[in-house]
Formats: C-alpha cells, sequence, structure tokens
C-alpha cells in the first residue's frame, strides 16, 4: 500500500509542473499588455513601466516563471484588480461554500446514483430498468441552471418552502445541491449499472447464489463490493464536473462561493483572481482524484496488501 | 459406401448456410441491430427534424424573431403564442425554432473542430509512440485537470465573450477526449496482423494511418461525436446563460433563459419553454449516441 | 433398491433467445442412488451443465427457464419449491462445486468470511464456532496453515487450493447431494490427480451422493459408479461404468472413448469424432449426431431414435439397436 501510494505521489508531479506551466502562461496569452492592464487604462506610460518593473515583466520569462511558482508555493497570489485585495484572501472566504456546495450534492448524488443502478441492474429489462435509465438519460440532458431556476419557481415562488437563493441557513443548502447533484447522480446511476451487470455475470456471484445467500445478499454484498472499485473511480472523476457545474449553479441561486466570484473576475477581467481560481480548481481536481487512487487501493485488497 | 456419401452431402450444406449468414455488410449488420432500439430510433428521427428546423426555421416560424409586441408582453401560452410571448412581446415559439439552428451549428462545428484535432493528435500519438506520444498525453492530461466548463470560462476570459469563442473553448476542450480515445484504439489496432503485414510490404506510413488504421477507429469516433454534441449544446447554453457566449438579442436559448430568469416570479413560461428546447435536443442526441454505441460497439457484441 | 437421492425425470430447460428457442436440455431422465456417484459426459454445449444448474435451479442469469419434467430430491419436487425453500437446499443440502476455481471465489472478501457464510447460515452456528468449522473444513481438504489462510484473500492462493477451498466451502454443510460441474477441467493434471483423491476420500467418509459433469472419461474411470452420456441436450446412453468402457454402444460413446489416447496401444492412430455438435438453429431432423456418425443409416436422418433398453443396466438411443418394430420406416 505504501509503496502505491509513494508511486501516486511521484506521478502528480509532472503533472503539477504542467498545470503550473499552464497556468503561468495563461495570463501571457491575453491580448494586449499585462502591465498596461494592472496599471489601468488612463495610467501614465511612467505608471505602466514601473508596474512592469514592480510585476517582473521586464524579466526573461523563465525567471517569471521561478518567482511565479515561489510567490504561489509562499501563499502569494496577486492582488485583485477589482478590489485591490490579495487574491488569497478574497479567494479562502469562497472557499468554504463551494466545498459544502459540492459535498453535499455528491452525497445525494452517491445516494441517489447507486440505488437507481444497483435496482436497474437487478430488474434488468424490467419496467424499474427502463424507469431508471430514462430518469438518468434525462438527468445528463437536464441543463442545470433550468433544473435550478424550475425548483425555484416551484419552491420558492409557489410553495414558499425554500429560500430562493444566499446561505443562510440548512434550508438554503437543499435546492442548491439537489442541482447540482442531479446530473452527477444519473452518471453514477448509468455507470453503476452497467458495472454491476457486468459483475452480476461473475463466477463467484453464481457460488455466492449456489451457497443459498438470499439475493439481496448476493447484489448488496457480494456484488456492490465489486463493482464499487470502478464506480469509486468514476465517481471522483465526476467531482471535476461538480466543481464546474458548481460556477454555473451558484449563479442561478447568488451562492457566494468560487464559482460566483469566477464569473464576476471574467466580466470585470480580474486576471489574477482568474488565474488563482483556475490553480485552485485544478490543484481540487488533482487532490481528488489522489483521494480517488487511494480508495481503489482500500477496496481492492490486492492493492491493499502488498 | 453410401453412408459416406450420405455425410458429405449433409455437410456441405451446413457449409452453404454458414456462407449465408457471414454475407451480411457491416452496414446491414448495424442496421439490424440499430433498429431495434426503438428509444433511439425516434431519438435519430427527432435529431432529423430539428436539422430540418435549423435548414428552414425562420420559413416554418409563425412570426419573426424579432418582432416586437407591446400590446401582448409575458404573455402565458396560448393559441396566437404557443409558448407565450417575452418582456418584449416576441413569440418564444418562434424564437425558439431560430436558435435551433444556432444551437445545432454551435454543437456540431464545436464537436467537429474538437474531434478533428483529436484525432490526428490520437493517431499521431498512438501510432509513433515514443516521445511525441508522452508530450501528447501529458498536454491531454492538463487540459483533463480542469473541468471542462472552467477550461471554457478561461478561454472566454482571454479571448472574450461571443459565441465564436464559445465555439473554440468547446472545441479545445473536447479535444483531449477524442485524442485519448483515439490512441487507444490505434495502439490495438497498429499490433493486429493484418496492419503488421501491411506494414511489413512497405506502405508508406500516412498511408498506413489513413487507410488502414483510421477507418478502425471511425465507430468510436462516431459514437463519442454524437454524444459530445449533447454535452457540448449544454455547454454552450450554460456560457451564453452566464452572459458569456450569445448575447442578447439573439434567440439563443440559454440567453433566453438568461433573460427570462427576472421574470421568474410573474411569467415562468419565458424560463420554461427555452429550457425544454435545450433538455430535449440534448437528450436526443444523448439516446441516438447510446443507441449508436450499442450497436457499434463491439465490445458490446455476445 | 438403493435409496434415491436425486431424480430427474423428462426435464426440458429452453433458452428463449432473439433467434428463438433453444432447447438446452430436452427431456433427460437421470437417477442417482445414495451414496452413489453419477457422471454426466459430453461434449460442451450438450446441456450437462445446464441440468446441474437446473437441479440447484440457478438459471439466473441465463435466459433460460425449465418449462417440463420433475426433479425430485429425497422425494420431494424441488420444481415446487418458493424460492425460500430453495435457499435452504443450496449449500446445506444440495451443494455445488464449480468449474473455474480462480474466478469463483469473491476477490474481496477473504477465504474465512466466504466459508463462514455458508456455515452460520444453514448451520445457525455463532461466528466463532464457524470459525472453527471453517479451519476445520479447510484442513479437511488438506490445506496446510488453515487457521492462516482464513484470513487471506483468493489472490493469495493456486488454482488448486482455490478449488480445496471450493470443495471444503461445499462439504462445510454436510451435503447429501454434491453436484461437481468440471472440478478439475481448469486445473494441471497433477493437481487433478489430488483434487480427484481428495474428492474420493470424502466421498468415503460422508456417504455424499455426487453428480460428476466432465467431458474427460479419464476422471469418469477413475471416480464413476455410473455414467450418462449425453449429446445435444439428449441422454443418448446410461450404464454402469465398466459395461461403458467395455461394451458401449451409442457411436458417440464410442467415439468418445476413442478419442481418448491410450497408453501402450496403437497411440499413432488416434479416432477423434469428426465435425462439431450441431447448432441450436441448424439442428438436424432425425437423430442429432447422425452428420458426424460414421454408422449412419438412410433412417437415422429422417427420424429421432427414442432411448431404448438394449440390455438390463444399459439404455441406448440410437437406430442401430432399436427393435424393428420401432422402425418400421
Amino acid at each position: 500500500m505504501l509503496k502505491y501510494l509513494i508511486k501516486r505521489l511521484i506521478g502528480i508531479i509532472p503533472i503539477l509542473f504542467f498545470v503550473s506551466i499552464f497556468i503561468f502562461l495563461f495570463v501571457h496569452m491575453i491580448p494586449g499588455d499585462p502591465a498596461r492592464l494592472v496599471a489601468g487604462q488612463d495610467a501614465s506610460l511612467q505608471d505602466v513601466e514601473m508596474v512592469r518593473e514592480e510585476l517582473g515583466l521586464d524579466r526573461p520569462i523563465h525567471v517569471q516563471y521561478f518567482s511565479f511558482v515561489t510567490n504561489i508555493l509562499q501563499g502569494d497570489l496577486g492582488t485583485s484588480l477589482k478590489t485591490k485585495r490579495p487574491v488569497l484572501e478574497e479567494i479562502s472566504q469562497r472557499f468554504m461554500p463551494t466545498f459544502w456546495l459540492t459535498v453535499w450534492s455528491m452525497a445525494w448524488a452517491v445516494i441517489f446514483g447507486l440505488l437507481i443502478g444497483v435496482i436497474s441492474a437487478t430488474k434488468r429489462n424490467k419496467w424499474q430498468d427502463y424507469l431508471g435509465m430514462f430518469g438518468a438519460v434525462s438527468g445528463i440532458s437536464l441543463p442545470s441552471f433550468w433544473l435550478g431556476l424550475m425548483l425555484i419557481q416551484l419552491f420558492s415562488v409557489q410553495l414558499g418552502w425554500l429560500p430562493t437563493g444566499g446561505m443562510d441557513s440548512w434550508k438554503s443548502y437543499i435546492l442548491p445541491s439537489i442541482t447540482l447533484g442531479a446530473g452527477v447522480a444519473a452518471v453514477i446511476a448509468r455507470f453503476s449499472r452497467s458495472s454491476l451487470m457486468d459483475i452480476l455475470k461473475e463466477d463467484y456471484i453464481r457460488t455466492g447464489r449456489a451457497k443459498g445467500l438470499h439475493e439481496n445478499k448476493v447484489v448488496w454484498g457480494h456484488g456492490l463490493k465489486n463493482a464499487m472499485i470502478p464506480v469509486v473511480t468514476m465517481t471522483g472523476l465526476q467531482f471535476g464536473f461538480l466543481l464546474g457545474g458548481s460556477i454555473v449553479i451558484e449563479t442561478v441561486f447568488s451562492w457566494p462561493g468560487l464559482g460566483r466570484l469566477l464569473i464576476d473576475s471574467v466580466s470585470f477581467r480580474d486576471y489574477p483572481v482568474i488565474q488563482a481560481e483556475m490553480l485552485l480548481f485544478a490543484l481540487e481536481f488533482i487532490l481528488i482524484n489522489l483521494i480517488v487512487d487511494l480508495l481503489y487501493g482500500v477496496l481492492n485488497p490486492q492493492i491493499r496488501y502488498e | 459406401m453410401a453412408n459416406v456419401e450420405l455425410r458429405e452431402e449433409v455437410s456441405t450444406q451446413t457449409t452453404i448456410k454458414l456462407d449465408k449468414l457471414s454475407n451480411k455488410t457491416p452496414f446491414s449488420e448495424f442496421w439490424r441491430k440499430f433498429k431495434k432500439q426503438r428509444l433511439a430510433l425516434a431519438a435519430g428521427v427527432f435529431v432529423i427534424l430539428l436539422i430540418v428546423l435549423a435548414l428552414f426555421g425562420p420559413a416554418v416560424a409563425p412570426y419573426s424573431s424579432e418582432e416586437f409586441d407591446y400590446e401582448h408582453v409575458l404573455e402565458g401560452p396560448s393559441l396566437t403564442h404557443w409558448a407565450g410571448t417575452d418582456a418584449y412581446g416576441r413569440d418564444i415559439f418562434s424564437r425558439i425554432i431560430e436558435g435551433t439552428r444556432i444551437s445545432l451549428f454551435v454543437g456540431l462545428l464545436s464537436v467537429l473542430l474538437g474531434a478533428a484535432g483529436g484525432t490526428v493528435l490520437g493517431l499521431i500519438s498512438g501510432y509513433y509512440g515514443k516521445w511525441l506520444d508522452s508530450i501528447i498525453m501529458r498536454i491531454c492530461d492538463v487540459l483533463f485537470a480542469f473541468p471542462g466548463i472552467l477550461l471554457a470560462i478561461g478561454i472566454i476570459a482571454i479571448l472574450g465573450p461571443g459565441l465564436g469563442n464559445v465555439v473554440i473553448a468547446i472545441a479545445i476542450f473536447s479535444v483531449p477526449i477524442f485524442a485519448r480515445i483515439v490512441r487507444s484504439n490505434t495502439l490495438a489496432l497498429k499490433s493486429t496482423v493484418y496492419v503488421e503485414a501491411t506494414r511489413s510490404m512497405g506502405a508508406k506510413d500516412r498511408r498506413m494511418i489513413w487507410k488502414h488504421i483510421f477507418p478502425g477507429t471511425a465507430s468510436s469516433i462516431i459514437v463519442y461525436f454524437t454524444m459530445r454534441i449533447g454535452s457540448a449544446i449544454l455547454t454552450a447554453a450554460s456560457l451564453s446563460f452566464l452572459g458569456l457566449g450569445a448575447q442578447p438579442p439573439t434567440p439563443e436559448w440559454g440567453a433566453m433563459l438568461s433573460s427570462g430568469r427576472d421574470y421568474l416570479n410573474t411569467a415562468p413560461h419565458v424560463t420554461f419553454f427555452p429550457g425544454i428546447a435545450i433538455f430535449l435536443t440534448v437528450l436526443a442526441f444523448n439516446l441516438l449516441g447510446d443507441g449508436l454505441r450499442d450497436a457499434l460497439d463491439p465490445k458490446i457484441k455476445d | 433398491m438403493a435409496e434415491t437421492m436425486l431424480k430427474i425425470e423428462d426435464l426440458k430447460t429452453y433458452f428463449y433467445g432473439d433467434d428463438g428457442v433453444v432447447k438446452a436440455v430436452d427431456g433427460v431422465t437421470i437417477t442417482i442412488n445414495k451414496g452413489e456417484t453419477v457422471g454426466v459426459v459430453g461434449e460442451s454445449g450438450c446441456g450437462k451443465s445446464v441440468t446441474s444448474l437446473s437441479v440447484m435451479r440457478l438459471l439466473h442469469d441465463t435466459p433460460g427457464e425449465i418449462v417440463d419434467g420433475s426433479i425430485e430430491f429425497q422425494g420431494k419436487n424441488l420444481l415446487s419449491f418458493s424460492e425460500k425453500e430453495m435457499r435452504q437446499i443450496r449449500g446445506n443440502e444440495v451443494a455445488m462445486i464449480f468449474q473455474e476455481p480462480m474466478t469463483s471465489l469473491n476477490p474481496v472478501y477473504k477465504i474465512g468470511k466466504q466459508l463462514e457464510e455458508a456455515i452460520q447460515l444453514h448451520l445457525k452456528y455463532d461466528k466463532q464456532k464457524a470459525r472453527e468449522h471453517a479451519i476445520q473444513m479447510l484442513k479437511l481438504v488438506g490445506i496446510p496453515r488453515s487457521d492462516e489462510i482464513v484470513n487471506e484473500f483468493p489472490y493469495q492462493l493456486s488454482g488448486g487450493m482455490r478449488q480445496r477451498v471450493m470443495i471444503a466451502m461445499a462439504m462445510a454443510c454436510r451435503p447429501k447431494l454434491l453436484i461437481a460441474d468440471e472440478p478439475t477441467t481448469a486445473l494441471d493434471v497433477t493437481i487433478q490427480a489430488q483434487i480427484l483423491d481428495l474428492m474420493r476420500t470424502l466421498r468415503e467418509e460422508s456417504e455424499t451422493s455426487i453428480m460428476l459433469i466432465t467431458h474427460d472419461l479419464g476422471v469418469v474411470a477413475e471416480m464413476c459408479d455410473r455414467v450418462v452420456v449425453m449429446y445435444a441436450g439428449k441422454v443418448v446412453e446410461e450404464t454402469d461404468v465398466y459395461t461403458l468402457f467395455e461394451d458401449p454402444k451409442h457411436p458417440y460413446t464410442r467415439g468418445l472413448i476413442g478419442s481418448v489416447p491410450k497408453l501402450g496401444k496403437n497411440a499413432n492412430r488416434l479416432d477423434s469424432i469428426p465435425g462439431n455438435v450441431p447448432t441450436p438453429s441448424n439442428m438436424p431432423k432425425g437423430c442429432k449426431f447422425a452428420p458426424r456418425c460414421s454408422n449412419v443409416l438412410k433412417v437415422c436422418l429422417e427420424k429421432e431414435p427414442v432411448l431404448e433398453k438394449v440390455e438390463a443396466n444399459h439404455t441406448c438411443r440410437c437406430w442401430l439397436y432399436q427393435n424393428t418394430e420401432t422402425v418400421g420406416v
């Protein structure tokens, strides 16, 4: 297990390296002069040059990259062009709301996705299967922002049960997390169905039945424990989808998270914030993949004990 | 002696029957499997209908998409306006019909560009291997480290908002998906005896790739192509909804939906109908993609 | 007359697929007495495995369905049993060993747990006692360090060891009938001999009846009292093991025996049966074996023979031995 862990950790290093280059170059791809952008449209030429020196934009590109990385490692992500506050501060305020939103969404998605997937797999080609799978393909095809607006219309406007947006109480979490989780639940349902269907054809499932075990024990015990190995891997990848989806959903529900900050920053062309957000999202995604790899190891005895 | 003759007769009959069975063309084989899936077939018909609407939309639509009517603002669905009217009194149904063209065009074009780029990279990566392969695959890894829509937003942050840039953004994040599939198919095909034989006869690399390897990857490309169109349309609509894609008064579904948000309390139909249009279109492409996969993917063959 | 353990009568198990009905088992009758080992022999696809799965009522992941016949176990018709009653039979009074030891154990559960499941379920032992019994069973099937093996996963064991575990699992609740579906086919020759030895020892100690499904006549000769030969879903010959090898009647049986290489005899000429088992869509009209038979008659292609007694304790389904009245063509 330790060997496996170390191998995974080493595997991350090149990706981190390339991601950092990508994000570093990102700002350099913006058309126009970045120094002019930071200084402002009506700054004098002299001011622009001063900013250029201050930001080190006059130095050779590899030196710039090096100081970019050292700054990040020291927690210095630059200053927001809009609020003139350190980007780190801006972002850290917004981190937890998005974090909890994605966690809750994932919780719904896993519970409902697995339930639908397992029922569909065991009732293969029966009405439960057709209903579940049609529901799942619909879930994948639903525009999440539309689903969010329709839920607001029904539960907030018509029925008045839940708030339309913001993050004031636990009630505020219900609609955004369901909206965000729906698509992922659909993906998990489809994947766990096909994965479990493959597993249920395995010889050891027949062994379980031949022992006289109850069908529920065969499916939820012997079947699901094996099917979970690929399902967990796929679910981890869906976290990326969830992070992306949160950008849209936060706008719909006026959620004070990273996603809405990103959209605001894009319309304001607040590049340091955009850059930092992209870095953060990428790091989160890589971290989640690492956790998934570890879970994979925990679920698979052959890796766990070697 | 007679016995032996009889036996031979029987066995020739068997061979003839087998020949008849294997005489099917790949297409008829595909069609035989595909037509069994009624849902996918219906989705295919719906997609054709959408394409017809995209081509002849404005001619079919009952009103013009830019026809203002301040007498009838934010009216609910009625016999004259099937999907109601928006804040300017424009007929929503007609605008949805005109929006078909935009959504299909954006979806098709972006995936086409992404698929073309990804296929070329995947073929090169899989066929030549070595350092080219590792570089291309590392780039794909990096692009995969960003959730699709985030990458698109980043690209739009550089290029600026607009439908054209949305196409480019979606095309870019579709590239690694196709590159990976085509690469793995290429690797598998490269080692087959058939390709080995052609190679030892001295066929040129380029000819090898296009004549022998590319056709083998075609079925997975078709399946992924169809499935990606659905998600491309969805992403494009999301970006327009966020104000980063099509801008009003363009009758793009996501933009229409976004402008309807302000009237959610009083006139929910303004957001409802464009959403249904997006949903049904994406659903049709996804169902079609599922059907194609089941009919084309050899892994699911018994 | 010995006590009858299992009586399969006129069993018909059909598969319903896209291309119509496949008669996988088409009117099979097999009787197994207490303590007796009956071999069911035939090429793959002849319906022998489907017969065994029908007895266990384990056709779950096949499109198969038992359409007719009866399966009596100790005088009770298993086909009338509810799923719940069936579960009390499976793994308890009737146990099964499968062909693939490599894939028949669940890779994510420890060996001990996989054994204890059945023990706790059927023998109602508590966890502690079940564990002791599991270790005891593993010792019985000759697994060294059995108290450690219970805490290991299947991937840590070799194929032969896994099959021993499967046998331990099957014998754990002292079944009255053991169905072994090609228990040695996937194993090396030396391991095969060990496993057969083990099964013989266990049979002598427990008086268990065994239904041994195999295509290997060597295994039949070593293990069985009586043999049923199946072809294309039907029984074509049945007799005791000595008669089968000394005086086989059906051309198919003769072909099977002829295709086994014998040491010392003229090993250069190896008789084998030409052709393949007919595909379901291509079933011959008359005798199913006619297209491959070296003694084919005119009548064979037109009418199917019935299973008839050719001697005391010997039945055969072939026109060569049918009474002249029944031929009548």
